[in-house]
């Protein structure tokens, strides 16, 4: 029992540590990429190439002054930030990174923990996420501020409901809520491949769910000048961000657990013990990738296309899938 | 069973502690020199309107209410796709009927405009 | 251990629950209610009810609360009414149930009645409270009630709208 405590501890700090350096790296990722796609540099002075841009950010953050607004609601005003950011840094507590690896002769699995119900447990975790956003945008006692909690909120409810009837049709095919259970039945055909729709479908609504562009609602800097988190500064407002990153990190690693096989090399090409986290990690990468790549791609979309585009086709699709794939798995049984 | 929840719970303790001290950190480190302009609420420099919290359109509650309930239904689905296989054709046809019953919901509300934003 | 963590969960439910009817504001009033739902679910997590706890989380914790968060700031209800200083009917009434309530849960402990373990031992909660036997039961035996519940949702989907589309 304390064997198995130390090992629970030891592997929630690692895990805990790699992943706020991934989130403050990705920022940095982002912030090239992005200058790249706009023909220009991004942050290239702070360090070789802007590597230490990142820190530079947290450094600052920490003693730059912290504004309380006075109309704003103090207790929840300060408590916003935290909520966002504490459900947001859980979700990983059920993604596993890989199979698992011999240390001084202890079995290690590359997962901090896995659960019969890890999937349900991720949405609930995304539910608890919403407060934090419409809390802040409340709380600062601002107009634009609270136009963005309330569009931000109304947006994420709607695309999970889109997100939980596409999970379905997966789980049907796959018989678990358990992320590992479901990557070891892609071994030879990933999720992707059998379940194309939900695959496309997942990824608009895991865009739309932590609003990343086309979908960035929440910050219609034209419109709503930042939106929900406008009266924030210093650290929280540094929170908020990072909240959005993990989420970003999160969802990546959700899709390549979901469809994308998590680490077994596709089509059955026997994956080495020792290739597994490298090819989970590139999968990740890949797809990190691509949603920075979007964000410099797509125009925002309006607020009454992005309703529309939730209740009207995503979700009539997410159920036509889930009747297919009903049909075509009970024909073939 | 339980021993597999152990860890979300040290990582619960982790997350809560960092969000907290942050917050804390970030109250103490920084410079304190309020006035009364800094406090205001930041309008972009119109004049302040001091009723930011005014009474918003219905339709995000109605939102709200539809999506409560289509999310009670998705939380049906879960343990039925979880043994999908297992209950086979018949299982398979008493999810048409439930779902059945719920698209009327749906093409209801599609008709009284509740998904119409303009 | 298990013991003393139920203790802190009840401790920070009653303590929500306290919150809830103390706060003069009443988005502290729901934050308190989700602290609530939380704790509830982290109880039945404790009792090996695995579905229960993830579904409290995302419907009760996560739906319900988010749906009242959302109707109090759109009202803008601020604070309670100054009303509620009236001794009303309800009032009364709500009185005598919770003085009934308080004499319902005493008498088990004045007249010393501690319970004794039944058949529900770890292993069968283990058991019972995974999705899989749940689905089972759920899709057979409780097939009736299971598509009930599909109409009781419409009738509450149909409510709702008809409701609120008279204000519009």
């Amino acid at each position: 029992m304390l064997d198995f405590l130390i090992e629970s501890i030891l592997k929630v700090l690692v895990v805990f540590g790699v992943l706020l350096f991934v989130v403050a790296y990705t920022t940095w990722l982002e912030r090239r990429v992005l200058g790249r796609i706009q023909v220009r540099h991004g942050p290239n002075r702070v360090g070789f190439q802007g590597l230490l841009q990142p820190l530079a950010d947290g450094l600052k953050g920490f003693f730059k002054e912290d504004i309380v607004p006075a109309n704003a609601d103090k207790i929840v005003y300060v408590l916003a930030p935290v909520l966002s950011i504490v459900p947001a840094l859980m979700i990983v507590a059920v993604i596993p990174f890989g199979d698992s690896f011999q240390l001084f002769g202890r079995e290690i699995t590359m997962r901090i923990t896995d659960v019969n119900v890890a999937l349900l447990y991720i949405l609930g975790l995304a539910g608890l996420g919403e407060y934090g956003v419409m809390l802040g945008g409340w709380a600062s006692n601002n107009r634009y501020g609270l136009l963005g909690s309330l569009r931000t909120a109304a947006q994420m409810i709607s695309y999970e409901l889109a997100l939980g009837l596409t999970l379905i049709s997966v789980i049907m095919v796959s018989g678990s809520l358990s992320l590992v259970e479901i990557v070891n039945t892609q071994t030879v055909w990933w999720n992707a491949f059998k379940q194309p729709l939900a695959f496309f479908l997942f990824l608009i609504c895991g865009l739309a769910e932590i609003n990343r562009t086309p979908f960035d609602m929440p910050e219609a800097e034209a419109e709503l000048a930042c939106g929900f988190n406008i009266e924030y500064s210093s650290m929280k407002f540094a929170m908020f961000f990072m909240a959005e990153y993990a989420h970003l990190i999160s969802l990546a690693m959700i899709i390549t657990c979901l469809f994308l096989g998590g680490w077994y090399l596709p089509f059955g090409i026997p994956t080495p013990g020792l290739l597994k986290f490298p090819v989970f990690l590139a999968k990740v990468f890949v797809l990190v990738f691509f949603f920075i790549w979007e964000r410099g791609t797509f125009p925002r979309l309006r607020y009454d296309q992005i309703m529309r585009l939730g209740w009207k086709w995503l979700m009539p699709l997410a159920l036509a899938n889930i009747f297919v794939t009903g049909v075509v798995v009970t024909a073939v049984a | 069973m339980l021993q597999n929840y152990v860890p979300i719970l040290i990582l619960f303790l982790l997350a809560a502690g960092f969000g907290l001290g942050m917050v804390l950190m970030s109250a103490m480190l920084g410079p304190r020199r309020p006035d009364s302009e800094k406090l205001s609420t930041y309008e972009c420099g119109m004049t302040v309107d001091p009723g930011a919290r005014r009474p918003f359109d219905v339709k995000y509650y109605l939102v709200a209410m539809v999506f409560l309930v289509f999310d009670v239904e998705v939380v049906f689905l879960y343990p039925w796709a979880v043994k999908f296989k297992a209950l086979g054709l018949f299982g398979f046809v008493e999810m048409l009927v439930f779902l059945f019953i719920l698209l009327v919901g749906y093409a209801y509300i599609w008709r009284k405009g509740v998904l119409e934003w303009e | 251990m298990t013991l003393a963590i139920f203790f802190v969960f009840a401790a920070f439910a009653v303590l929500g629950g306290i919150g809830v009817l103390l706060a003069r504001n009443p988005i502290h009033s729901a934050l308190s209610l989700v602290g609530t739902m939380v704790s509830l679910a982290g109880i039945y997590l404790l009792h090996h009810a695995e579905f229960i706890f993830a579904i409290q989380l995302m419907v009760y914790a996560g739906a319900i609360m988010t749906l009242i968060v959302f109707v109090i700031m759109l009202l803008d209800v601020r604070h309670e009414e100054a009303e509620t200083e009236r001794l009303g009917f309800a009032k009364v009434f709500g009185m005598v149930l919770a003085g009934l309530m308080v004499v319902v849960l005493l008498v088990p402990l004045a007249a010393g009645l501690t319970g004794k373990p039944g058949g529900m031992t770890e292993e069968v909660l283990a058991r019972v409270g995974s999705v899989e036997f749940l689905s089972e039961k759920l899709f057979t035996t409780y097939l009736l009630p299971f598509e009930i519940a599909s109409v009781l949702l419409l009738v509450g989907l149909v409510g709702a709208v008809a409701l609120a589309k008279k204000r519009l």
